[in-house]
């Protein structure tokens, strides 16, 4: 069986390569981008399994990259977990607003985001 | 001739021995069944003998099993608990790899602020702090999380709370440390000095943590805070000629 690929996306160099080390401990293909524009791009050029997204990024940030990953077809159906900054209801709410299927907040925690990823991904 | 009452005598006496004959054999059919019933008793009482002593052979076999299964529950939970914690561990050596790897990426002072600022952000999680440096008897202010800026500007290196909290040793958590000298700012919820040896050459003085927080530090905090002390030291050091 292929290894499913996830999609983490951050613009912070640190916790890009954070990420990319928690979930690369996993069996699964990581393919990571520096803002939300460059995750729609790699998104719709070849969909992943899963995308694990921060909130904060310029040109395009992980509210308005989610909101455009289900407005596209090959793409809308995508789990998209967001990490932010800040937990409290009103942010977590314009998350799902924008059709994010979950959040973890930072300091990331791994073992929650590791769960949450495979929960999403049906394992 | 005999008369007529001899006859109806005669006639209840074989009545009466027919009967007597009848009870007889309904005695005799009783009797065996009798028999056959304690006989059958006899073997249900065997097997019942035999099914107690199977029961309680089987409830110790049972207690036995129960035994290895209670056995098999604890080290599956002592396997769970230390599988969580290797998980926690990795997690901690990632967090001090990917902290020492981009603190010591570059010698560009804008990008070690950016790393020391992603380290207390993303790892520590904190996003209202100061990074101040040492010039003269003074440490300036030269990084800050740019949403949350700092009050503090400038931090005298003789006589301060930084100055007492860092007088010696690793970084000083509210609540967890004593306060000795000068008072502590009540927003300042931990200071993380920078030494070059022993020399006090800067600090980090972190403010409100995130929400999530709880306002408290676990251990992989205190870790990358130990971390930051000297490798902050050093890469801010090293980037001084490209300030």
């Amino acid at each position: 069986m292929s290894k499913k690929t996830l999609l983490v996306v951050d613009d912070s160099p640190t916790a890009l390569m954070m990420n990319t080390m928690l979930l690369g401990r996993q069996p699964y293909n990581i393919v990571s981008a520096k803002d939300g524009q460059e995750a729609v791009d790699k998104a719709i050029a070849s969909p992943p399994d899963l995308v694990v997204m921060d909130v904060m990024m310029p040109r395009m940030n992980g509210i308005e990259a989610c909101r455009a990953l289900r407005q596209n077809e090959s793409t809308r159906l995508v789990p998209v977990i967001l990490i932010t900054t800040r937990g409290e209801e009103e942010y977590v709410a314009q998350g799902f607003a924008a059709g994010c299927n979950d959040y973890v907040t930072k300091p990331v925690n791994a073992t929650e985001l590791v769960a949450k990823v495979r929960a999403l991904l049906g394992e | 001739m005999t008369p007529p009452r001899s006859g109806f005598v005669q006639k209840l006496t074989a009545s009466a021995q027919k009967h007597a004959e009848e009870l007889f054999e309904q005695n005799e059919r009783l009797k065996s069944l009798v028999a056959s019933l304690e006989e059958k008793h006899s073997l249900i009482s065997e097997e019942l003998s035999s099914l107690r002593d199977e029961r309680d052979s089987l409830r110790t076999e049972r207690g036995k099993l129960k035994n290895v299964l209670d056995e098999a529950l604890a080290q599956n939970r002592r396997d769970i608990e230390r599988s969580a914690l290797v998980e926690q561990q990795c997690t901690s050596l990632a967090n001090l790899y990917v902290a020492t790897f981009k603190l010591h990426g570059s010698l560009e002072r804008q990008e070690v602020l950016s790393a020391i600022s992603e380290i207390v952000v993303n790892l520590v999680g904190c996003e209202n702090f100061g990074v101040f440096e040492r010039t003269g008897p003074t440490l300036k202010l030269i990084g800050e999380f740019p949403t949350h800026p700092s009050t503090i500007k400038e931090i005298s290196v003789e006589k301060s709370f930084v100055a007492d909290v860092c007088a010696e040793g690793g970084p000083w958590i509210a609540g967890r440390d004593a306060v000795t000298g000068s008072p502590v700012p009540e927003d300042v919820t931990a200071v993380i000095p920078l030494r070059l040896r022993s020399e006090l050459t800067g600090a980090i003085v972190l403010f409100a943590l995130l929400p999530q927080k709880g306002g408290s530090f676990g251990d992989v905090d205190i870790e990358l805070m130990d971390l930051l002390t000297a490798h902050a030291a050093t890469a801010l050091y090293a980037s001084r000629p490209n300030a």
